[in-house]
């Protein structure tokens, strides 16, 4: 064999393992999103032993190690990925996710304060999800206090992939992101009285929409002045609760299911339906009944009540 | 008290208008307090402040590094400096380091919930909005043990004065304490020399009996408040669990208690069941607890039989010449009434006893008569009283002019008797004279 001819094999099989590489990490990335975490893993770790420090490829061999609920493998290739792509936010996001899934709060913090710090301090999700660990670890030391039990991991964190990093991306956007504001009106609504049912109805469907869309604020605007949180908690620790629940999520979605007016008085409706909630991480059925009343502006919500 | 939003507000505004001296001037800030504690005199700086604040409390670290409630007070002046992560860190080492410290864990969480949002007090983040009776009670507690905590240093009442309780220390009595009831305080002075006032050393949180006001009857859950002494010490291994690392036992009923009427006994100064690191201010039998670390830190100051344990519901601060006044016009008073015990005019010297005096087994007429009839048999009486101690009893309710307990060593020598006792008198002012109203060892 010339020498000429040895490089080129060399040059080609190079071109070969680059191109391979970039398509495996595609199939890899479809197998997780399929819930095939094993048959992804192999591909990546297959793939990882050519490039072992290969930044998508760690973080995607870690999503999987996440997915197969192998949290110690997972959280050393977290910090592999950071010791060689120390610019990489979503690992030190997503590694911060899995230690508060172990209930290891103030490491969890430790590692999203130094993304923030370090990397990028107006990442809104690792912002949001910083918050999330402190309020947790306020909570936990409360109980502490009061000697109260207080359960623990009663939180998980939002996790980033691959195409929520702030590299270029040259990935194709994730499905997630084309559904995350979308309420499947899946039946028709029992057929409610001419005019005002409509508003009611409108009202309620909007509510659900601004949940789905992860809105916050427009979700809590859908709920009256004096609206009493059912579970005990006050209306401020609701609302807490309900940013935490909303937003920590990677998409939510909402449908309402035969709706209709149960009750109905001038100042005052009943409305029941059926939900189906679905999460990346959560979901349920329940039978849900709102009372809405009138306010200034339109109907809200005075009462929620699962039945 | 709201001890964030103070210390939120100097936090954002450091560096500004809060730097211009007069401002810190215009109300008692913890941190103007804990800096001039350490060194009265002119207004500092904030900066110089924070500094000497520090110091003062690295200082007390240095010399108990388990004195809790130091760390804690760090970590609020890191707080108030605008340093947020120091003040966590603070503490977060403190509650580790005594994990049985509920207000640490308390303000931890608040400090934790301020990254997130401003919390305005102590447990005042409502993530608990549905507690259950006990929680909130235990909050409750929390919250008051905090406000006494740090509201003995916005106090500037305590700054370079003296209790008028503790008029003369005798060399042979050390240390005495001073508990201030409404403070929920407890008070270590020591002596300092010869008419000298005594020196504040330390001071320490401690609770008291579960219901206010000064103790009638037995059972009422009361702390009496009187001049008392320690009895003895009880061991940590003769005792249940409840008192802690051990127990110092005070005269209640004291002389006075028992004259008028008083019942109930078993008032201690004792420890804290392990369990906890402190009680809620109002929580005792009677008894004044003191946390384990600083029973230790002061329990080989306190020496049955001599240490005195004044228990008042305000302490009264006096300035160095009132004090001095004072002192000195009772002093005056006894070395009359040795005199004129000395001089066999036997109606001079029954002159300094109050028509209201009571003894063991006189009062005032017995006494009288008893005194004439021993004069009869004196060719020369010769009395020395050494070692005086003066103590200005806490005025409580029904009380008649000011009262004085004195104790002292006396020697009495005469052609047919001699003796040497420890002496104790309790003298009251009546028209301006100072008179004896007990007289008994």
């Amino acid at each position: 064999m010339t020498m000429k001819l040895r490089v080129a094999i060399g040059a080609l099989l190079w071109f070969l393992s680059a191109g391979l590489s970039a398509s495996t990490l595609d199939e890899a990335q479809s197998l997780l999103q399929a819930g095939q975490a094993e048959q992804a893993l192999t591909l990546i770790d297959r793939q990882l032993e050519a490039t072992p420090d290969h930044g998508d490829g760690l973080f995607l061999r870690a999503r999987a190690l996440t997915a197969l609920a192998r949290p110690g493998p997972a959280e050393r290739t977290y910090r592999q990925l950071i010791e060689h792509h120390p610019q990489r936010i979503e690992a030190y996001n997503n590694l911060a996710a899995l230690l508060v899934e172990q209930n290891r709060l103030a490491q969890a913090s430790q590692i999203l304060e130094q993304a923030l710090t370090d990397i990028d301090p107006a990442y809104a999700a690792v912002y949001r999800n910083l918050q999330t660990v402190n309020v947790e670890i306020a909570r936990a030391s409360y109980g502490k206090a009061l000697r109260v039990d207080v359960p623990e991991q009663s939180v998980s964190l939002a996790t980033l992939n691959l195409v929520d990093s702030p590299r270029p991306a040259q990935a194709p956007p994730e499905k997630v992101n084309t559904e995350q504001a979308e309420v499947v009106e899946a039946s028709p609504a029992i057929p409610l009285e001419a005019g005002e049912p409509t508003a009611i109805e409108q009202t309620v469907r909007d509510w659900a929409r601004a949940w789905a869309a992860q809105d916050v604020g427009r979700y809590l605007s859908f709920y009256a002045g004096d609206f009493r949180p059912d579970d005990g908690l006050t209306r401020e620790g609701w609302e807490q609760q309900r940013q935490v629940r909303l937003r920590r999520p990677e998409w939510i979605r909402v449908e309402l299911e035969k709706l209709r007016i149960a009750e109905q008085s001038a100042q005052q409706v009943v409305v029941e339906f059926i939900q189906k909630y679905r999460s990346d991480t959560y979901g349920d059925v329940t039978h849900k009944q709102l009372i809405l009343s009138r306010e200034n502006n339109g109907w809200r919500i005075s009462q929620e009540k699962t039945l | 008290m709201t001890i964030y939003r103070h210390g939120f507000l100097t936090g954002l505004l450091l560096g500004s208008s809060l730097l211009l001296p007069g401002a810190l001037q215009a109300e008692p800030t913890l941190l103007a307090n804990l800096a001039t504690r350490e060194n009265p005199g002119a207004p500092l700086s904030l900066e110089r402040q924070l500094g000497e604040a520090l110091s003062h409390l690295d200082k007390r670290l240095a010399v108990h590094p388990a004195d809790h409630e130091a760390s804690l007070l760090k970590g609020l002046i890191y707080f108030r400096s605008g340093n947020l992560e120091a003040a966590l860190r603070e503490l977060d080492a403190l509650r580790q380091r005594a994990p049985n410290f509920q207000l640490a864990h308390m303000v931890y969480a608040d400090l934790r919930m301020m990254k997130w949002r401003p919390v305005n007090d102590i447990g005042n983040a409502q993530l608990f909005a549905s507690l259950s009776r006990e929680a909130r009670d235990v909050l409750q507690g929390l919250q008051q043990e905090a406000d006494y905590r740090l509201g003995v240093h916005l106090d500037k009442e305590l700054h370079s004065r003296i209790p008028r309780q503790i008029l003369t220390l005798s060399d042979n009595v050390g240390h005495a304490i001073v508990v201030d009831k409404s403070r929920h305080r407890l008070f270590l002075f020591e002596r300092q020399g010869k008419a000298q006032p005594p020196r504040l050393v330390r001071d320490y949180y401690v609770s008291t009996g579960r219901k206010q006001g000064n103790k009638v009857v037995r059972g009422d859950l009361r702390t009496p408040e009187g001049v008392y002494f320690v009895t003895n010490w009880i061991p940590d291994e003769e005792l249940p669990e409840r008192y802690g690392i051990g127990a110092f036992p005070v005269n209640y009923p004291n002389e006075l208690d028992r004259k008028q009427g008083k019942t109930g006994y078993g008032i201690w100064l004792h420890g804290t069941e392990r369990e906890f690191y402190s009680r809620p201010p109002l929580d005792s039998e009677g008894c004044v607890v003191l946390s384990n670390y600083d029973l230790d830190a002061i329990k080989h100051e306190i020496k049955p039989g001599v240490t005195p344990v004044i228990i008042t519901s305000r302490i009264d601060w006096i300035d160095e010449q009132t004090w001095r006044n004072e002192r000195h016009e009772i002093l005056q008073a006894l070395q009359q009434w040795e005199q004129d015990w000395e001089s066999l005019d036997t109606e001079r010297y029954l002159s300094h006893y109050a028509d209201s005096f009571w003894t063991r087994s006189h009062d005032i007429q017995s006494w009288k008569r008893y005194k004439r009839q021993v004069a009869q048999s004196k060719t020369f009486q010769d009395v020395k009283l050494e070692d005086i101690s003066l103590f200005s009893y806490p005025r409580v309710e029904n009380q008649q002019g000011d009262l004085v307990v004195a104790r002292m060593h006396q020697t009495y020598r005469s052609n047919n008797f001699n003796s040497e006792i420890q002496k104790r008198l309790y003298l009251t002012r009546r028209d301006g004279q100072w008179r004896i109203v007990y007289e008994g060892r």
